[in-house]
């Protein structure tokens, strides 16, 4: 028969590695879920096997519209003279 | 920028400082100087990358005109003109037999600017030598003041007026704003047996099919009839109506020299008075 302390001792021990199975489990199960967590939202990370399309925010693309005043023509009329410039090709 | 500037109305200390304006840009935007902005920005390795106050405005009107032009002009072409076989300065370009590549465009829309900070996909290569001349010939404009002009290889921004002689011959007075021609007469080369051009179609990623050798559009300001005519060019047969639509004179010269206004540039020029839209 075992002395009382002997059989507390072994409690103990039994106690300290169920804590550690739990503890390394969560801590297992928490690395996994932050490794998911970071290859989904990284820009360079992959969710279809090839490169995911960056996307840039609507509201950029509508402040550039908004900037971007409509076209407007110049003022042109028939030559009033010899040409004193020419447009050639750009 | 591989042309010629013309500049008349300015003093001497205007010529200067225009002079300056033209050696800055052509050393943030050249596609050919390995120490250019352009180049640095391009091989870096991140999405990430602070750029130059001059840089960032390329880029946001470069953004803009790919907006306004429903991504006909496109800053995302960087591989594609290399992939035609634009890889080096034009005057260095020789027949190639190699087969000329192409690239995907299209992609301005994965481009983000914020001030001077820019995010793009890695590998993305972007040009802006598509508004950097035109943006160029309005800044230089305005360095000077009263009347005159300033123009360089196509592109014209004009205050006070000026005769300005068009492909295919005719002239026009430009009264205000800016006028621009684009087109395939210059700047064509032979890549794997076909002759190449830099006007490259986002859709195919290779040089563009067009009806028109030349097409030249009054706009406000240089930038806007710079990107109206590249836009207009690409369009092909729809040129004319999508100019017309918002308001733009245009005048389109066909293969053969065939010469065609659309309304608004026939409008501008008819001594009878008549609108556009």
């Amino acid at each position: 028969m075992d002395a009382p302390g002997e059989s507390r001792l072994a409690a103990g021990r039994a106690r300290a590695l169920t804590a550690k199975a739990v503890l390394g489990a969560g801590a297992i199960g928490a690395f996994a879920v932050f490794a998911l967590l970071a290859r989904s939202s990284h820009a360079s990370g992959s969710t279809h096997g090839g490169s995911v399309e960056l996307k840039t925010p609507a509201s950029f693309l509508s402040s550039l519209q908004q900037g971007s005043d409509d076209f407007e023509g110049g003022q042109i009329g028939p030559a009033s003279g010899p040409p004193q410039a020419s447009t050639g090709t750009s | 920028m591989g042309c010629d500037v013309v500049v008349a109305g300015a003093g001497p200390a205007g010529l200067d400082a225009i002079a300056g304006l033209f050696a800055e840009r052509d050393a943030v935007f050249s596609r050919f100087r390995r120490d250019s902005e352009l180049n640095r920005v391009n091989a870096a390795p991140g999405e990430i990358v602070a750029v130059s106050e001059t840089f960032a405005r390329a880029l946001h009107a470069a953004l803009q005109a790919a907006v306004r032009t429903d991504g006909l002009v496109d800053p995302t072409l960087g591989r594609a003109i290399v992939a035609a076989g634009y890889s080096r300065d034009f005057d260095d370009l020789a027949p190639d037999r190699s087969p000329a590549g192409s690239a995907a465009g299209g992609r301005w829309r994965e481009v983000l600017l914020s001030g001077r900070i820019l995010r793009r996909p890695r590998g993305l290569e972007l040009d802006l030598n598509g508004v950097v001349k035109s943006l160029t010939v309005d800044d230089a404009l305005g360095v000077f003041p009263g009347a005159g002009f300033v123009a360089a290889g196509g592109d014209l921004a004009v205050r006070g007026g000026a005769v300005v002689a068009l492909p295919g011959g005719g002239a026009a007075d430009v009264l205000r704003g800016g006028l621009a021609t684009s087109g395939t007469a210059t700047r064509r080369w032979w890549r794997g047996g076909r002759e190449q051009h830099h006007l490259i179609d986002p859709a195919t990623g290779r040089p563009a099919s067009s009806p028109w050798t030349h097409v030249t559009v009054s706009g406000r300001d240089c930038l806007t009839a710079d990107v109206a005519a590249k836009a207009a060019f690409l369009l092909g047969d729809d040129g004319p109506a999508w100019l017309d639509a918002r308001g733009l004179p245009g005048r389109f010269v066909g293969d053969h020299g065939v010469v065609l206004e659309n309304r608004c540039w026939s409008a501008a020029l008819s001594s009878v008075e008549s609108s556009c839209t």
